[in-house]
């Protein structure tokens, strides 16, 4: 039992990346209606960008790390504005296979530019590796689980208190109401997907970091992985995403810790099963109205 | 009436070039060569294991390409048709299938893991097409049937080797073994774990990951909570990679023995600065002759250093158009030469052949040092038996 701290630690990493990856999913679908797939690939383009321009381009990391996030948020406002606004009030499943056809293109795409194999992710922070007993921290780990907290608290803050924000609350509880009361709902689906694919941009190097590698595959199933965050915290509540990714990420380490690594993925999507089945909507997500 | 005729001296003189270059073609083709020899090779030519698909398929090109420089098969060339079967088994029979169908072969050579080239080998025995195996380890991959060979050592040798390198080499009692679950890891790590534990060692960790695995902190968190003094990573190079980078980072130093999954130079590249000192089990002599040239060889035409994968690769054309001279270009014919093989050289050393169709040969093994592959240990045949 001693490394359980250890087990719970490695959770809370993984459960970081997934909570950076979900927030962009759930202010999508809570806003817009979209199950935005296609996020993974964002993900991963953040991941193999950087890698070029770290590895390849040599560029000092601050400044790689900015330019990634801004391409991946560029790249979502792209696909805001030619795949999904175009299908607007269509029914969820045709944007839903509009995304599915951008995750693939965004993959293959990958693949051709950077080769089918996995990379080796440069580590350009200086590694340090803390033990207290029988545990192992390294800075990685702290820098991962500070950073996503930093940030989300930074989120929070700017949904209560700032316009943007609040407009953005209004239009997640009722969409057609904040259009009634003048909220600009094309503007602020821009503001949502650069916000929740630059994040999903930072998830995409931090994954690189901590992996060690990436890899044109890399985005589906962590992309589903978060978007299984999304469902069991309830659909379109921020912080019941963020709960719900922690909450994947304790299960995933301790599932591999106590009962058996293959099992990882089944228990994953076997909560998620049991969620939707006790609640359905969530762990934090409003009642679904019935028709 | 003046366009008229130009436009029918135009067909005319088409028509009659049309002929001529009939006759031409169809004149070579009665008095050229006979039609080439076509061999099939499949393997994982896209997605992650792509790698080892596409180094093993440039070995068997090599090795054809150098016998038709010398004049082919009594004067047929030899032509390589490959199929894709990204490494998945279902893909396997497909890959086959569309290389009997589509390319006609004669024969086929397997340039992939043991979960395809298992289901592979199923169908070759019931298509009665001869079948080659590079470098699949799974023992049940022969028993297929007296259509499939195979030139390297079954998963169960290089398994024993590995346990006996650890034992002997590293002088270690306490073993972690981390496997991936798969034909491959699941064939290799049983026999390392029963060799280590029959030569007076103890196997403190057992445990399995999934092909695709990119966290592997916890795992390794339980088995550095065994407290092991040697790692035993029976994987390939994208998640070994990954595995001893990690491990590596939280502090689990222990010497490591792998199996030749990362005998790639990927895993060199995925591991970095981890990789230094990892012992894997290689199925080359890097320092033979017959190796160093082909390595040479392969290094300028492709532009990388050649792997396991690919030497065996090599070697596995070699065999197969060393049959097809004992034989004939029918698949019986091949299968009749197959069996005419006794003792064979090619690059990665000699072998013989068992009546079960999987060879004899000593057990080698490389060290990275200074970030490169280098020879390291050599263990007889009659040690990991």
């Amino acid at each position: 039992m001693s490394v359980l701290p250890q087990h719970l630690l490695n959770g809370l990493a993984v459960g970081s990346l997934y909570a950076l990856l979900a927030i962009g999913l759930s202010l999508t679908y809570g806003v817009l209606r979209i199950i935005h797939i296609a996020h993974g690939g964002v993900y991963m383009i953040g991941g193999m960008l950087s890698l070029t321009l770290l590895a390849t381009l040599r560029l000092p990391p601050v400044l790689a790390l900015a330019t990634t996030v801004l391409v991946c948020a560029g790249l979502g406002v792209l696909f805001e504005r030619f795949a999904y606004r175009p299908l607007r009030g269509a029914n969820v499943i045709v944007t839903l296979i509009s995304s599915l056809g951008l995750l693939l293109a965004m993959e293959n795409l990958a693949r051709i530019v950077w080769g089918p194999v996995p990379h080796s992710y440069p580590q350009f922070l200086p590694l340090r590796v803390y033990t207290l007993g029988t545990i192992v921290i390294t800075n990685l780990q702290i820098l991962i689980v500070v950073l996503t907290i930093a940030l989300m608290i930074g989120l929070q803050w700017v949904l209560r208190r700032t316009n943007l924000g609040l407009a953005t609350l209004a239009a997640v509880q009722n969409a057609r109401g904040a259009r009634l009361v003048g909220i600009n709902i094309d503007a602020l689906a821009v503001a949502i997907f650069a916000v929740g694919s630059g994040l999903a941009g930072i998830a995409g190097v931090l994954e690189g970091l901590y992996i060690t590698s990436v890899d044109p595959s890399m985005g589906a199933m962590f992309g589903l992985k978060a978007f299984a965050a999304v469902v069991i915290g309830g659909m379109g509540s921020v912080v019941g995403t963020i709960l719900g990714a922690y909450l994947i990420g304790l299960v995933e380490a301790l599932t591999a810790a106590y009962i058996s690594a293959g099992l990882r993925d089944v228990i994953t999507f076997a909560l998620l099963v049991l969620v939707l089945m006790v609640r359905p909507s969530g762990l934090l997500g409003r009642r679904i109205e019935r028709a | 009436m003046r366009r008229t005729y130009i436009n029918r001296t135009r067909a005319l003189l088409g028509a009659s070039m049309f002929v001529v270059a009939l006759l031409l073609f169809s004149g070579g083709a009665a008095q050229g060569q006979a039609p080439d020899v076509r061999v099939g090779v499949f393997g994982p030519l896209t997605g992650e294991a792509a790698a080892d698909g596409n180094g093993c398929l440039y070995g068997t090109q090599m090795a054809a390409d150098n016998a038709n420089a010398r004049g082919g098969l009594d004067g047929r060339k030899i032509a390589v048709s490959s199929a894709d079967d990204q490494a998945v088994p279902s893909e396997g029979i497909t890959a086959v299938q569309k290389l009997l169908t589509r390319d006609r072969v004669t024969s086929v050579i397997s340039c992939s893991y043991s979960g395809a080239t298992r289901t592979a080998a199923a169908f070759a025995q019931q298509a009665k097409v001869p079948m080659v195996v590079s470098y699949a380890v799974n023992p049940e991959i022969t028993k297929a049937g007296n259509y499939i060979w195979r030139v390297f050592s079954i998963g169960g040798v290089q398994g024993n080797a590995i346990a006996v390198m650890a034992r002997e080499d590293g002088k270690a009692s306490k073993a972690a073994i981390l496997w991936v679950k798969n034909d491959y890891g699941d064939s290799i790590s049983k026999a390392a774990a029963e060799r280590f534990a029959k030569l007076g060692g103890q196997v403190v960790f057992n445990e399995s990951f999934q092909i695709g695995d990119k966290d592997f902190t916890t795992l390794i968190t339980k088995a550095r909570a065994a407290n092991p003094d040697v790692l035993l990573v029976i994987s390939y190079y994208a998640e070994g990679g990954l595995l001893v980078s990690q491990a590596r980072r939280l502090g689990l130093s222990v010497p490591i023995y792998a199996s030749d999954g990362l005998s790639a130079p990927n895993f060199i590249e995925l591991a970095g600065q981890a990789a230094e000192g990892v012992v894997m089990s290689a199925a080359t002599n890097l320092n033979s002759p017959a190796y160093k040239a082909f390595a040479k060889a392969f290094e300028a035409k492709y532009k990388y250093l050649p792997d396991s994968v690919a030497s065996h690769g090599h070697d596995a054309m070699l065999v197969l158009l060393e049959a097809i001279r004992r034989g004939d270009t029918t698949p019986n014919g091949v299968l009749k030469g197959l069996g005419l093989i006794d003792k064979f050289s090619g690059v990665n050393g000699t072998f013989t052949f068992t009546p079960a169709r999987e060879i004899v040969a000593e057990q080698s093994f490389w060290k990275i040092v200074n970030g490169q592959f280098a020879q390291y240990k050599l263990i007889p045949f009659e040690k990991v038996k």
